[in-house]
């Protein structure tokens, strides 16, 4: 299951919560700013803002086409906002009220596994 | 030969002086406007989150540099090369913007024989745009 509320460039196929909620992390911390959320396995998206919350804007140039009035076109080249992508275990819960909406899978532990193969550096693979 | 002087560009590296020639800049600042819509925006009736209107961003901006070109540094307008701009409305007037990082994207001199020698070059400024007084 897919959680997405982009206003451009939504997942298809993805889904919208119920209400508005908070995205927690397992051990109750709360992660501002979530614009994406799956289930299985567990990936949230967030962006990230600076203190006085503008959004911070990515390192790297993107790369679009400007469709100008008479119809031509040129590559335009922007800056798009600061996204972090990570792969841990989220609960959703209500703003109002607090229960919770939704949580990620309870395939806790392939998930980990899928993290640790992720995480673990070369040389302590050649250990084992 | 003489340039015009920089009455309404100028262009610098870190610690040299006034790239000389540059006489005419056309400027085209835009703000990008960032999408905030994240799970605990308010839901409509529909069941989405209402989109935000976004807040904008940071400046983003290409421009073009009309010049003579400069017989002795002419390494300054080469592409890959980084500048520092300030571009004023004014001579001595702080209106419009200060110390600008660009890139030189493109540097297109005049190539003809009897042409004067002239160059265009597109810079694109590094995202930060600070505006003047």
């Amino acid at each position: 299951m897919t959680y997405d509320c982009r206003k451009e460039g939504r997942e298809e196929g993805s889904a919208s919560f119920p209400c508005n909620v908070r995205i927690l992390g397992l051990s109750g911390e709360k992660i501002d700013n979530v614009f994406y959320a799956r289930t299985s396995p567990p990936l949230i998206g967030r962006f990230v803002t600076g203190p006085d919350g503008t959004p911070l804007a990515g390192p790297e140039r993107k790369k679009r086409w400007h469709v100008k009035p008479d119809g031509s076109k040129r590559v335009e080249y922007y800056y798009d906002r600061l996204e972090c992508w990570y792969r841990i275990p989220w609960v959703a819960v209500a703003v109002d009220g607090g229960g919770i909406v939704a949580r990620s899978d309870d395939g806790e532990n392939e998930a980990n596994a899928v993290r640790a193969a992720d995480d673990r550096i070369p040389s302590e693979t050649a250990d084992r | 030969m003489s340039y015009l002087p920089g009455k309404f560009g100028r262009f610098y590296l870190s610690g040299a002086g006034n790239v000389e020639g540059a006489y005419r800049w056309s400027p085209g600042f835009r703000r990008e406007r960032l999408d905030t819509t994240n799970f605990e925006s308010a839901v409509s009736t529909s069941g989405n989150n209402v989109f935000s209107e976004g807040t904008t961003g940071p400046l983003d901006t290409t421009f073009s540099v009309e010049m003579y070109v400069n017989p002795v540094n002419v390494n300054f307008f080469f592409p890959d090369a980084t500048l520092t701009c300030s571009l004023f409305y004014r001579k001595n007037v702080a209106l419009g913007y200060t110390g600008l990082i660009a890139d030189v994207l493109d540097f297109s001199p005049n190539t003809e024989v009897r042409g004067v020698a002239k160059a265009t070059a597109q810079l694109q400024t590094s995202g930060l745009v600070t505006s003047a007084a």
